[in-house]
């Protein structure tokens, strides 16, 4: 209870620009995260979720509306750590030099970078593989160095986007465990956006709910009732699950 | 595998040799038209010490012309990357200056710079210029837009996302300019002696010619054949070792 607002998103509008047609992309979409928050975001696809996360990081100016991170509005570009959907670890360096890339960048000295990292990667599961380079590494311990470098970022704010998306079912599942544990260690403020229900109900505190595009929120939903650990095959879980299921494909709430 | 990728040339190349040898000694070809091969190797140990003499000077000169024409090329290159609106300015220039006949100008290099080895250098660098420009610019805007967003959000400066990201993302595309600028400087430099010089082997090889020693200009032209094909193997080498990362794919890692 009354932890400080990490992030404020007052009915947000953008238009984008897609091969010289205008786009409407987001109608209006406010939603807000405390310190120490999981907030997810859900939505049909191509509804401007990823234009949403890319506001927020500050790479896009909304047309209306405003962004806190942190209280800053006008310089948040850098204030939160990105995740993006696709593969960017760099082919280049190994799976230490990645994941301490944000440190390095930041300035802080490769020894007290390389320590933290060093205890992240048994934390992570990955000992033994620092030193290889990302093409020797499985898609799942890829993605999970691109997590390590975001945690590492040094940053209060995560915002994941769709970092299970690319995974088999059975690694995605145990991957939303482990997730959850390490966000339980570090307690960050995390914005997640996904397509996955289940992936949602197992590990936010909050939904929001957007429409197809232009987006609006749809409905919002809290699950500070189930408690943690969640069980998939629990039936409070299934029926949250359905019932949010019913809004998305009914699209209306 | 790696002999056995050479043997079918190594096999192609002697049974070349030895038609042209054959061809000559069945048609009693005389030596100040066509000398055999044998002849030809004859010379190149026997004039061995003189034509190293003329080696330096025409290496230098390579040399230098390939430094200067690659450090000017990825030079343009990074600076046209920033500067769009002057990329857009001096792009079709660039491209008129290749159908220049830069061996036409070799004589106004003469008249400009001297006899000294500047007017081949010059002429080396102008050749090798340009696919190193062409290349690595390529290379710099071909990087993925995602990546350098990555870059902004964990507060990249424009000199860390040049060093961290495109540099390194280029190399590739730069080393394939590099490996053509190579042989390209051989021509340039050979040229430039024809012109006007007092040493070098190009202008061994019209001393010799002007003297129907038509075996010293192929020992000379077989001289040039194994600077060009060192400095492209040069090359080769230095880019397996920057690129190893990208080994993937390849039978050894």
């Amino acid at each position: 209870m009354g932890a400080p607002v990490m992030l404020e998103v007052d009915s947000v509008r953008k238009a984008l620009d897609v091969r010289g047609a205008w786009l409407d992309v987001l109608d209006s979409v406010s939603l807000s995260a405390s310190d120490g928050d999981w907030v997810t975001v859900i939505g049909p696809s191509g509804c401007g979720k990823t234009t949403l996360l890319r506001i927020i990081a500050g790479l896009l100016e909304p047309d209306d509306g405003n962004v806190f991170v942190n209280g800053e509005c006008k310089h948040r570009l850098g204030s939160a750590a990105l995740l993006p959907q696709s593969d960017t670890l760099l082919p280049w360096r190994t799976a230490v030099d990645n994941a301490v890339l944000a440190s390095e960048i930041a300035g802080i000295p490769r020894a007290t970078a390389l320590a933290e990292a060093t205890r992240l990667f048994e934390r992570f599961g990955l000992s033994g593989f620092e030193t290889m380079y990302p093409w020797q590494l499985s898609g799942g311990m890829q993605q999970r160095v691109a997590l390590m470098r975001t945690f590492l970022s040094g940053r209060a704010i995560l915002l994941l986007d769709e970092p299970l998306g690319a995974l088999d079912p059975l690694t995605r599942a145990s991957m939303q465990d482990w997730l959850l544990a390490v966000w339980n260690e570090l307690r960050k403020t995390i914005v997640l956006v996904t397509h996955d229900v289940e992936e949602a109900v197992v590990l936010s505190d909050r939904l929001v709910v957007l429409t197809p595009r232009p987006a609006r929120v749809l409905s919002e939903w809290s699950f500070e009732d189930l408690p943690r650990p969640r069980s998939r095959g629990d039936l409070a879980f299934m029926r949250r699950r359905a019932e949010i299921l019913a809004v998305l494909l009914g699209g209306t709430a | 595998m790696t002999a056995r990728r050479f043997l079918v040339p190594a096999l192609l190349f002697l049974a070349a040799l030895a038609l042209w040898e054959l061809a000559v000694r069945a048609f009693a070809v005389p030596v100040y038209i066509l000398p055999p091969p044998s002849r030809v190797f004859e010379t190149f140990f026997v004039q061995f010490p003189l034509l190293l003499g003329h080696t330096g000077v025409t290496l230098a000169e390579i040399l230098l012309g390939l430094l200067f024409g690659g450090a000017g090329g990825l030079g343009l290159a990074i600076l046209l990357f920033y500067l769009d609106g002057l990329r857009r300015a001096v792009e079709p220039f660039i491209i008129a200056s290749q159908m220049v006949p830069v061996f036409a100008i070799a004589p106004l290099l003469i008249v400009w710079l001297g006899y000294g080895i500047w007017p081949k250098v010059v002429v080396s660098a102008l050749i090798g210029f340009f696919p190193v420009a062409v290349n690595a610019l390529d290379g710099l805007r071909s990087t993925r837009s995602d990546m350098v967003d990555l870059f902004r959000t964990m507060g990249a400066s424009r000199r860390q996302t040049l060093g961290k990201l495109l540099l390194p993302a280029a190399l590739p595309s730069l080393f394939s300019g590099l490996k053509i600028a190579a042989t390209l400087s051989v021509v340039g430099a050979t040229i430039g002696e024809w012109v006007g010089a007092r040493r070098g082997l190009g202008y061994l090889m019209l001393q010799s010619n002007a003297r129907l020693r038509v075996d010293l200009v192929f020992a000379a032209i077989l001289m040039l054949t194994l600077i060009g094909l060192s400095l492209f193997a040069g090359f080769r080498i230095i880019e397996r070792r920057a690129l190893h990362w990208a080994a993937r794919g390849r039978r050894s890692a």
